[in-house]
This record gives structure tokens, C-alpha cells and sequence, in this order.
């Protein structure tokens, strides 16, 4: 009987830590977006790292929030702008790196709100490509631009652009009694 | 020695002239393009990747301390406005709010959303122009951010399914309002 009621507490207690096992994560995930409670359900999925806190939460936060775009100011990244807005978009990433989502999970969350926009490094794909060739398309080109004019300048022998100065010049020596000697 | 014909060195370096004015134009248009568009900065023109998409969820608190949750709103249409008493488009298209909350009554659910702001100044607001709607405080700005806020005013239609129909940056024009609701309904 002892031993009966025994067993049953035991499979009691081992349903609870399977129950438990299965749900908590899930729980945790929804710490912040319980339906229900106080909050806002991010659309972000569960973390794909271990949680984060100290000086390495500290380093990740700034290089997440340097490559995402203040929503308010002109060409700044969330880490370099004072604005609230900067601020909360900065305390946000900081929370989700906590909670042990990827730097990438974090980046794609906050494109899937604000749009590509708010990537200050943008994707590469598509026309995107132009943005990331350009500089390199730029500086070769120019270069090769450079050598060729170069290139040119040694071979060319100096020449008389004007093709009209000798005619000009014969007339002008005629005119005061000279002849001309030029070849 | 032979000397090169006038003729013939004129016209290599005007094809010369040709290439490096090819080049430049390659080069250059581009380059100020980019700028151009870098420096450039019109919210306007951002489209909004939630469009067509579940509207995000959210349990918020109004300035009475009631809390509201937008997917206990399913079934009738939404329209959410993250506004700011700073923000002088808000001023602007509060009319339109006002009536369209008069004429719709129970059939459409307006929520606003305070967007970086402070509840003193909002209720000072309200009291001075009349509250449309409940008014939400966003703690954090963990709403705006997941409805991802350029700048007040931003506007949210939302379906009867909770989807996102329409997104209007700045102040909404009346007829707009109307067209919107009608089409939602």
C-alpha cells in the first residue's frame, strides 16, 4: 500500500518534470509576449543562443544596435544616436540578446517591423549589389581611366594642336615683311 | 622619323576625350545617385513589410489603467494611430479621428498608441481636444517598435482577421479614413 501510493508519487512528480521540461522554454519565449499579460508578442521565434549578461551582453548590444539604423535621425545607427527612439530600439535589442537570440534573429526582427531600411549594412542581393560594387567599380575605374590617359600622354609626340597657327602665322609674317623658316 | 598627321592624332584623342567622359559618366552617375539616395531620408516612401500580415499582439493599459488587448478585438476593424501631443500632423488629422469614432461608433475600434511621449502632456492633450478613443501607453516602445514607428503620426487599418490592410505615415485625409473603413466593414 505504502509502496503503491509511493510509485504513484514518484509518477507524479516524473509527469510534472516532463510537463515542465516540455513547456518552460516555451513559457520563457513568451515571458514578454504572454497573451493575456502586459505586453507586445514579437513575432521573433525562441532564441537560438544561451542567455547573455554582463560585459559579453554589454559588447554584442553595441555591435547588434551599430548596424541598425535610428529610425529618426539621418544616416545614424541606433548606438551612435541620443534620440528616445534610438534608446528604446537599443534597450529592446539589449532584452532579446539576454534572453539568448541571435544577433541575426535580432537583425531579421527588426527588418520584419521596419523593413530593409533599418539595416544600415544592406543585404546582399539584387541592386543592393551596385551599393557594394560601387566603391571598388569606382576606384579601378578611375584608376584605369588614370593609366590610359597616362599611357597616352607618354606615347603621343608633342604636336601642334592647332592646325590653323602656321596659315595664321604665315599671313602675320607676311604682314610685317618676313618669310617664314618654319618646316 | 615620320611625323604623325595632324589629322590622325586629333581624332585619337577625341576618342580619347570619349572614353574618359564614358568613364566619368559610368562613374560619376552613379556615385551621385547613391548619395543622393543615402542622404535622402522620406518615411513616406518606406513601405511597410507588415502589410498583409497578422497585426502584432499587444495587452496595453489606457490611461484609466484598463488594460486592452488587440486580439480581444477580433471581428470588427482597427484602426491603430501611434501619436504624440508634440506632433503637429497628430493635431491636424484629430478631427477626422473624432468623427470617424462619432460616425462609426461599435462597428470600428479606434486605438491610439502613445508614442514617446509623456502621460501628463497626453492627457493635457485630450483634455483640450477631446479623446477619440482609448489612449495606450507603450512602455518601452516595445509597440512601436513592433509595428516598426518611423515617427507619429502612423496609422494601422486593420481587418476584421486581424490582418494589416493599410498603413498611413503622417495625418490621415477624412476621405481616406472613410474609403478604408467602409472597404474594411
Amino acid at each position: 500500500m505504502l509502496c503503491s501510493r509511493h510509485l504513484r508519487q514518484s509518477a507524479t512528480w516524473t509527469w510534472l518534470l516532463v510537463i515542465g521540461a516540455t513547456f518552460l522554454p516555451g513559457a520563457l519565449v513568451a515571458q514578454d509576449a504572454a497573451p493575456g499579460g502586459l505586453g507586445v508578442v514579437r513575432q521573433i521565434g525562441k532564441p537560438e543562443s544561451p542567455t547573455r549578461s554582463g560585459e559579453q551582453l554589454e559588447q554584442i548590444t553595441e555591435e547588434v544596435s551599430a548596424k541598425l539604423r535610428c529610425p529618426v535621425c539621418q544616416g545614424m545607427s541606433v548606438a551612435d544616436s541620443p534620440s528616445a527612439s534610438a534608446r528604446a530600439m537599443k534597450d529592446e535589442i539589449e532584452e532579446l540578446l539576454a534572453q539568448g537570440y541571435s544577433p541575426a534573429q535580432v537583425n531579421q526582427y527588426f527588418e520584419s517591423t521596419y523593413g530593409e531600411f533599418v539595416l544600415l549594412d544592406p543585404k546582399r542581393q539584387g541592386l543592393n549589389w551596385l551599393i557594394w560594387l560601387a566603391p571598388g567599380v569606382i576606384f579601378f575605374g578611375g584608376l584605369a581611366g588614370v593609366i590610359v590617359v597616362m599611357r597616352s600622354r607618354a606615347q603621343d609626340p608633342p604636336v601642334d594642336e592647332d592646325g590653323d597657327l602656321d596659315a595664321y602665322l604665315d599671313r602675320v609674317r607676311a604682314r610685317v615683311g618676313t618669310h617664314s623658316t618654319r618646316e | 622619323m615620320s611625323k604623325p598627321s595632324k589629322k590622325t592624332v586629333g581624332s585619337s584623342k577625341r576618342r580619347l576625350n570619349r572614353w574618359v567622359l564614358a568613364i566619368g559618366f559610368i562613374v560619376i552617375v552613379p556615385t551621385v545617385f547613391l548619395f543622393a539616395k543615402s542622404f535622402s531620408f522620406d518615411k513616406e516612401f518606406i513601405e511597410s513589410p507588415l502589410l498583409g500580415k497578422p497585426a502584432p499582439d499587444f495587452t496595453l493599459t489606457d490611461l484609466d489603467g484598463n488594460a486592452i488587448s488587440l486580439s480581444s478585438l477580433r471581428g470588427k476593424p482597427v484602426v491603430l494611430n501611434f501619436w504624440a501631443s508634440y506632433c503637429a500632423p497628430c493635431v491636424t488629422e484629430h478631427p477626422t479621428f473624432t468623427a470617424a469614432a462619432e460616425f462609426y461608433q461599435d462597428q470600428v475600434q479606434f486605438l491610439g498608441v502613445i508614442y514617446q511621449d509623456t502621460e501628463p502632456r497626453i492627457e493635457a492633450f485630450n483634455q483640450q481636444f477631446g479623446a477619440w478613443g482609448p489612449t495606450l501607453i507603450d512602455p518601452g516602445g516595445k509597440a512601436a517598435i513592433a509595428y516598426g514607428i518611423y515617427g507619429p503620426p502612423e496609422t494601422f487599418f486593420i481587418d476584421r482577421e486581424g490582418v494589416i490592410r493599410l498603413k498611413v505615415i503622417s495625418a490621415v485625409h477624412p476621405r481616406l479614413m472613410k474609403e478604408t473603413l467602409d472597404a474594411l466593414l
